[in-house]
């Protein structure tokens, strides 16, 4: 059930807060939506479902969700953290939400007991923890057995263990071969979590790919020597990029420690230092969005 | 019909596994019927003898009392969209139902089944209620030989075309306490003030205008003249029902 979003688009008044996104949510994957608050994360995510009016089309297996017969079995969502009637028991909740697939109760009873709330199954979850109404949001995505998932922000007010439990519990439902999409703030979160991410600011897709990939594209070789100048020369001569880092540094783009030890050596340049610099997520997340934080208080996401 | 299935089934859970939608029923029934009670009991009270009404006094027919179950059950109609609003619940709805028109179909359809149930409770409890007051005493009801007949399907009607313009004043506006408080303020304090002027100026046309005024006039009314007020009552839901339902489909959940 993989998930193609084309050419998505959505302005509120003079702001575009979604602008020409295509992106696609391979099957068997965790994939992470990051960006900066405001960036529209939230906003593509109701476009994808047909929730918000906009431009582009969001295919499921192939097919606008409005054209599957039944849209619970095709993806399951929790985009708001409490959504559901305070005064409506959590069991009662999920048997609204089984009536398009007709589920029997043994389904909401099952789906209870995966999420941890049987015990209070019978309860109105006007008195939920923020942790429990994200379990109970997450027991409706889950409840018909979607082909796909898009969460919200699901790990939010989440403890430690039960963050835990639902990374394991989605990194097993993608490996399923279900389409897993999932927006978050917690960058080191999403680092275990997902092994594809696609990254927004201000509304435009600034990267997508695995995150081993968007690392490494920011990842880079630090040289320091005696005379760096005709190092560089050397290294711009062997197809490499070189910008000074410091008095006596270089940071080298296009090659790898061993190039840039040979390219030294045959050079008969003195090395002093020369080491592998690998980004962080979050180094790679702040470097992509940076100049996208007059977002950050905005109403778009 | 098909697509309609789902809808149905999702508002029928909906909007029985909520306390409110049972007790505003019970609330509809039993507090005309109580407060026609308690009046009664008053006039008996007070007796001729101790200045009281003529022999006869009472609460009279039963229609005065519908817009006061119609008002309770406004809650019913306008919590339809309204509860899903105000919690976030329409988004995870059309998720799960993307198509929205029959969405808001089931809505209305639940609406009237469950309101058309909830005004023949009414009425019955009415019926019962002039029993236990001729049982007292009581010598002013006709509930039960109007109840029983036209009229009281009229004000089953009646009910629910009330409670359907508070269901689309709420789909209209995403508002559910202005669904809830326009029907009523509109049916107790603009349109008999416009009455009164109406009235004043000898403009008789204007019971056939407006919706509330009008459709009361229905209920008391026969023949031809009770369906065509209440006709008109029904077209004034639609034309608040049919630019609700544009903007349902093109609005942002």
């Amino acid at each position: 059930m993989a998930i193609v979003a084309q050419a998505l688009g959505k302005s509120f008044g003079s702001v575009r807060a979604v602008d020409d996104l295509s992106f696609d949510v391979p099957d068997g994957v965790v994939t992470g939506f990051l960006g900066p608050n405001g960036a529209g994360k939230s906003t593509t995510m109701r476009l994808m479902l047909g929730l918000d009016r906009g431009a582009g089309t969001t295919l499921f297996d192939g097919k606008p969700l409005i054209d599957h017969p039944h849209a619970s079995t095709v993806v399951g969502t929790h985009l708001d953290a409490r959504p559901f009637l305070p005064g409506r028991t959590a069991r009662d909740h999920l048997r609204m939400l089984a009536t398009d697939a007709k589920l029997p109760g043994a389904r909401i009873d099952e789906v209870l007991a995966m999420v941890g709330l049987t015990e209070v199954a019978n309860k109105r979850p006007k008195d939920f923890s923020l942790g429990m109404a994200q379990r109970l949001g997450l027991a409706g995505a889950i409840l018909a057995s979607p082909g796909a998932l898009l969460l919200d922000e699901p790990a939010n007010g989440l403890d430690p263990q039960s963050i835990q439990w639902l990374r394991e519990f989605l990194r097993n439902y993608a490996a399923q071969g279900h389409a897993v999409l999932v927006s978050s703030h917690l960058l080191s979160e999403m680092q275990l979590m997902a092994q594809h991410v696609v990254v927004v600011a201000r509304g435009k897709l600034v990267a997508d790919g695995t995150i081993d990939e968007l690392v490494s594209q920011r990842s880079d070789v630090l040289v320091r020597s005696a005379d760096p100048g005709r190092l560089a020369e050397a290294i711009r001569a062997a197809g490499g990029t070189a910008d000074r880092d410091g008095d006596d540094g270089l940071a080298v783009l296009g090659l790898s420690t061993d190039d840039v030890g040979r390219i030294a050596f045959d050079s008969g340049i003195a090395l002093r230092e020369l080491m592998q610099r690998k980004a962080s997520l979050e180094e790679t997340f702040m470097e992509l969005t940076g100049d996208s934080q007059e977002f950050a208080f905005g109403d778009a996401s | 019909m098909s697509g309609l299935a789902g809808p149905l089934r999702y508002e029928w859970v909906r909007i029985t596994t909520v306390k409110s939608t049972w007790a505003l029923i019970a609330l509809g029934a039993l507090v005309p019927a109580g407060l026609a009670l308690f009046v009664t009991w008053i006039i008996i009270a007070s007796g001729p003898d101790g200045g009281g009404p003529p022999d006869g006094a009472g609460p009279g027919g039963f229609a005065g009392f519908l817009p006061l179950t119609a008002a309770i059950l406004c809650t019913i109609g306008a919590a339809s969209f309204g509860q899903e609003y105000r919690h976030g619940l329409i988004r995870t709805t059309l998720s799960i139902y993307p198509r929205r028109t029959p969405i808001f179909i089931a809505k209305a359809l639940m609406v009237i089944a469950v309101i058309a149930v909830a005004a023949v409770l009414a009425i019955a409890a009415m019926v019962l209620g002039e029993a236990l007051g001729n049982a007292l005493g009581g010598q002013g009801f006709t509930w039960e030989t109007t109840a029983l007949g036209l009229p009281g399907l009229l004000g089953v009607i009646y009910i629910v075309i009330f409670v359907l313009m508070a269901f689309a004043i709420t789909a209209l506006t995403r508002n559910q306490p202005l669904g809830i408080i326009l029907p009523i303020v509109l049916a107790v304090i603009v349109e008999p003030i416009i009455g009164a002027v109406a009235f004043v100026l000898e403009w008789s046309w204007i019971d056939w205008v407006l919706p509330f005024t009008g459709a009361t006039a229905g209920v008391n009314a026969e023949g031809l003249e009770a369906w065509g007020h209440l006709g008109v009552f029904l077209l004034w839901f639609l034309v608040l029902a049919l630019p609700a339902l544009i903007l349902f489909q093109r609005r942002d959940a």
